[in-house]
C-alpha cells in the first residue's frame, strides 16, 4: 500500500499539458488567428468530452496529420458540434506537432 | 497482400480506444464517468468462499449506468445473491432478493489531464432487511501505462430482520496498480482492506485481500476479474492468521460493461 500510494505521488504530473504560445505558432499557417484561449477550449472539450469514453490518449500519441480523422470517427458519440470539434483538432494538432518536433531524447 | 491487409487491421483495432467506461479493477473504482447521454448495462457476479465452516456466497447485481453530464453519472442496481453454508441444522441454501441500490457519482478531476484524477460516490441501498449508505472517495493515476487507484470507502449499514437487528459501521480501503500490456488489455494487483465495527462488545474484525486482477475492453464493451484470496486478518483473526468469522477465505468478482 506504501509502495502504491509512494508510486502515485510520484506520478502526480499531468500529463496532459496546457496549450502555449509555441503551439499557437505551431498551426499558424494551418488556422490564421488561432490564439493560446482557442487550444486550451479545446483541451478543455477533450478532457471533459472524451473522457467519458476512455482514457484520455496523449496527443503524442499519434502523428498530427491522423488526429481530424480520428477525431471524426467519435465526434458524434461525444456530442462535439463542428465548432467544438474543430476546437479539439486544433488542440491535438498543435501539441502532437510540438512533440513531434522535439528532439529525440 | 492479405497479410498486409491483416497486419493493417490488427495495428488499427490495437490502436482504437474501447468506447465504453470501462472498467480495469472490480473492486475499486476510477473516476470516470459516462458521458451526458450514454447508458450501459452491467452485470456483476462475485463468488466468496470459505468461513469457518462450509460457506458459499454468490452476489448478483444488474447496474444499469446513464451518464448525466460531463461530470455527474447516475446508476441503479438490482441485488441478489445465494448462500450455501452449514449449521447446526445441516447444509442449507437460500437465494433472495436482496433489493435495489442508487448510485451517485461525480468527476472531481481527471487522471491524464490533471495532477491526479477523483470522484466522489454514494450509493443508497434498500431491501426488505436492510438499508445500507455508503460514501468513497476515488483518486485515479495513468502515468504511460501504468494505473493506480485509491479508494477510502464507509459503509453504514441498518438491518431490521430477526435475528440480525441493528446497526453496523464498515471501513474499506481498496487499491490497484494495473499495466497496459495493450490499449486494451490491462493485468495487475487489487488489494482490499475490509474491516466491520460492530456495536457494543463485539469484537472488530478485519481483513485483508490481495489478488491479481485483469481487464480487457473493446468497441461497446468490457470485462473485468479479480481472484482476491483473504492473505491476513488484520483484526479478530479466527483460524491462524485469518478471520473467517466475519470474512471469507477468497472473493472472486467478474464485472462485465455493456454499452446499449
Amino acid at each position: 500500500m506504501v509502495v502504491l500510494a509512494a508510486a502515485l505521488a510520484a506520478a502526480c504530473t499531468a500529463a496532459l499539458r496546457h496549450a502555449s504560445p509555441a503551439d499557437v505558432a505551431l498551426v499558424a499557417t494551418q488556422w490564421p488567428g488561432t490564439t493560446v484561449a482557442d487550444l486550451e477550449r479545446g483541451r478543455r472539450l477533450y478532457v471533459r468530452r472524451c473522457s467519458g469514453c476512455h482514457t484520455l490518449i496523449l496527443p503524442a500519441a499519434h502523428p498530427p496529420d491522423d488526429w481530424p480523422a480520428l477525431v471524426d470517427t467519435m465526434a458524434e458519440k461525444a456530442r462535439l458540434r463542428p465548432g467544438e470539434r474543430a476546437d479539439v483538432v486544433r488542440f491535438l494538432v498543435a501539441v502532437a506537432s510540438d512533440e513531434a518536433h522535439r528532439p529525440q531524447q | 497482400m492479405k497479410r498486409v491487409l491483416l497486419a493493417g487491421l490488427a495495428v488499427a483495432v490495437a490502436a482504437s480506444p474501447a468506447a465504453a467506461s470501462e472498467r480495469h479493477f472490480t473492486y475499486t473504482y476510477e473516476s470516470a464517468v459516462l458521458s451526458p447521454g450514454v447508458r450501459e448495462l452491467e452485470p456483476w457476479s462475485t463468488f466468496r468462499l470459505g468461513k469457518s465452516d462450509f460457506y458459499s456466497r454468490f452476489d448478483s447485481r444488474i447496474e444499469a449506468e446513464l451518464g448525466l453530464t460531463d461530470r455527474l453519472q447516475t446508476s441503479f442496481y438490482l441485488n441478489a445473491s445465494t448462500v450455501t453454508a452449514d449449521s447446526a441444522g445441516g447444509r442449507s441454501s437460500s437465494t433472495e432478493l436482496e433489493g435495489i441500490s442508487s448510485e451517485w457519482k461525480l468527476k472531481l478531476s481527471d487522471p491524464v489531464a490533471d495532477r491526479a484524477g477523483s470522484a466522489l460516490y454514494a450509493e443508497l441501498s434498500a431491501g426488505p432487511s436492510e438499508v445500507e449508505l455508503e460514501g468513497k472517495l476515488i483518486l485515479d493515476k495513468r502515468a504511460g501505462r501504468l494505473l493506480g487507484a485509491l479508494n477510502l470507502v464507509a459503509e453504514h449499514e441498518w438491518a431490521f430482520d430477526e435475528p440480525e437487528t441493528g446497526q453496523e459501521t464498515a471501513l474499506e480501503v481498496d487499491a490497484a496498480a494495473s499495466w497496459f500490456l495493450t490499449p486494451g488489455l490491462t493485468a495487475g494487483l487489487e488489494l482490499r482492506s475490509h474491516t466491520v465495527l460492530p456495536p457494543g462488545d463485539e469484537p472488530t474484525r478485519s481483513a485483508l485481500f490481495l489478488g491479481p486482477t485483469v481487464a480487457y475492453a473493446r468497441q461497446g464493451w468490457w470485462v473485468a476479474a479479480s481472484v482476491l484470496p483473504q492473505v491476513r486478518a488484520l483484526a479478530g483473526a479466527s483460524e491462524g492468521h485469518l478471520d473467517l468469522q466475519e470474512h471469507e477465505r477468497v472473493e472472486v468478482r467478474v464485472l462485465f460493461g455493456l454499452e446499449f
